[in-house]
């Protein structure tokens, strides 16, 4: 059972890490081409709702950076295998649900370019989605994190 | 586009400039070798190599430190090294058609046959099994406990849906053995070995 877990520990945290270095490339080139992609005399980038999708963006990436460095932290600082277990859940949990909020976003902004097989958001888009699944489904990080909430409580599961 | 599929030519470049950078071997612990970096440097390294795609990004495998816990001397020198040099390429061969999120509910049996294992099952999704030398295998024991057993790709019995074209995705459907009907013999796994990988699966992929 330890080696197993100890597995998937560490594929759901890089998943979590991956995922986040995809939310920066995919908010750097959506930010790149709203500048410059110009709809009725003006940059898109100038238009509130793009301005919106490009924060929600940024905050959803700086959240679950933020959140996964932590649990990588908690490995270091050798906290608890069982608070380690529920933080890797959390990161992986946030940062996929993030990532595909991201990727939707950017598709948008790119518009009709964006649905395109050649275009970077079509690819995160279509990739990212499997983040959501593989090393545990969203709702099976969902019952690990619950589970050691009512085993454990609350300090015990996010230190 | 390439139809989704990435050159041979390329494929090896990438995975030597990555070895070349330390990747492989970066949760390879100190007192085996490696360079003991902290987990935080770990997740800053593998941050960067997902803006580049998981597709573009996986072109190398790793030594993992749970490995060095879970493996003997001899799987270590035969199996985990020589994946911080290229040399082992793994796929993982654990989900099944009725087990994925419940683990638990594999039905991939391994039966004691003198100095052998004998594998027999069927199992999914088995990403880059193209790419792989050797498949890392969950299945049952007699007495219900899981196990892991390292399996050499080319195993004569075992089937494999290779002839599948591999499409944009870094996933395949690869049912590799018919259910019941076909036996795969690992005979680089022996029974000491294997009980060294001996891992018995919680009641579901759920309980922390």
């Amino acid at each position: 059972m330890g080696f197993t877990h100890a597995w998937f520990r560490r594929e759901r945290l890089m998943i979590a890490a991956r995922c986040c270095g995809a939310m920066e490339r995919l908010i750097e080139e959506a930010t790149d081409f709203a500048k410059t992609r110009v709809v009725s005399g003006e940059p898109i980038a100038n238009y509130q709702f793009i301005q919106g999708m490009l924060a929600d963006s940024v905050v959803d990436l700086q959240a679950a950076r933020l959140v996964t460095y932590e649990a990588a932290a908690a490995h270091d600082r050798g906290e608890d295998m069982k608070s380690l277990h529920a933080r890797c859940s959390i990161a992986k949990l946030l940062a996929s649900e993030a990532a595909g909020r991201v990727a939707d976003r950017a598709v948008q902004i790119f518009g009709g370019r964006g649905y395109m097989r050649e275009n970077v958001a079509e690819r995160f888009y279509r990739e990212l989605r499997v983040d959501r699944i593989w090393e545990g489904t969203s709702e099976i990080q969902r019952l690990i994190i619950a589970r050691s909430l009512l085993k454990r409580g609350l300090a015990a599961t996010i230190g | 586009m390439n139809g989704g599929r990435i050159s041979d030519e390329l494929r090896t470049k990438h995975e030597r400039m990555a070895i070349a950078l330390g990747l492989s071997r970066m949760d390879v612990p100190r007192d085996r070798g490696g360079p003991g970096l902290s987990v935080l440097a770990q997740v800053a390294a593998t941050e960067a190599i997902g803006s580049v795609t998981n597709a573009l990004g996986w072109c190398y495998a790793e030594a993992q430190s749970w490995m060095f816990e879970a493996c003997n001397d001899d799987q270590v020198a035969r199996y985990v090294m020589p994946l911080t040099t290229g040399d082992i390429h793994l796929c993982y061969a654990i989900t099944e058609e009725n087990a994925g999120s419940d683990p638990a509910a594999i039905e991939a049996t391994a039966r004691r046959d003198g100095d052998h294992y004998v594998i027999n099952g069927e199992k999914w999704h088995v990403t880059s099994h193209n790419h792989a030398n050797t498949i890392v295998v969950q299945a049952k024991l007699e007495s219900g406990d899981h196990c892991l057993f390292f399996c050499p790709a080319d195993a004569p019995e075992l089937q494999s849906s290779a002839a599948r074209p591999i499409r944009t995705t870094t996933i395949t459907i690869t049912p590799f053995s018919p259910s019941g009907t076909s036996a795969c013999r690992c005979a680089t796994v022996s029974a000491r070995k294997a009980t060294a990988w001996a891992s018995p699966m919680p009641g579901s992929a759920a309980s922390a």
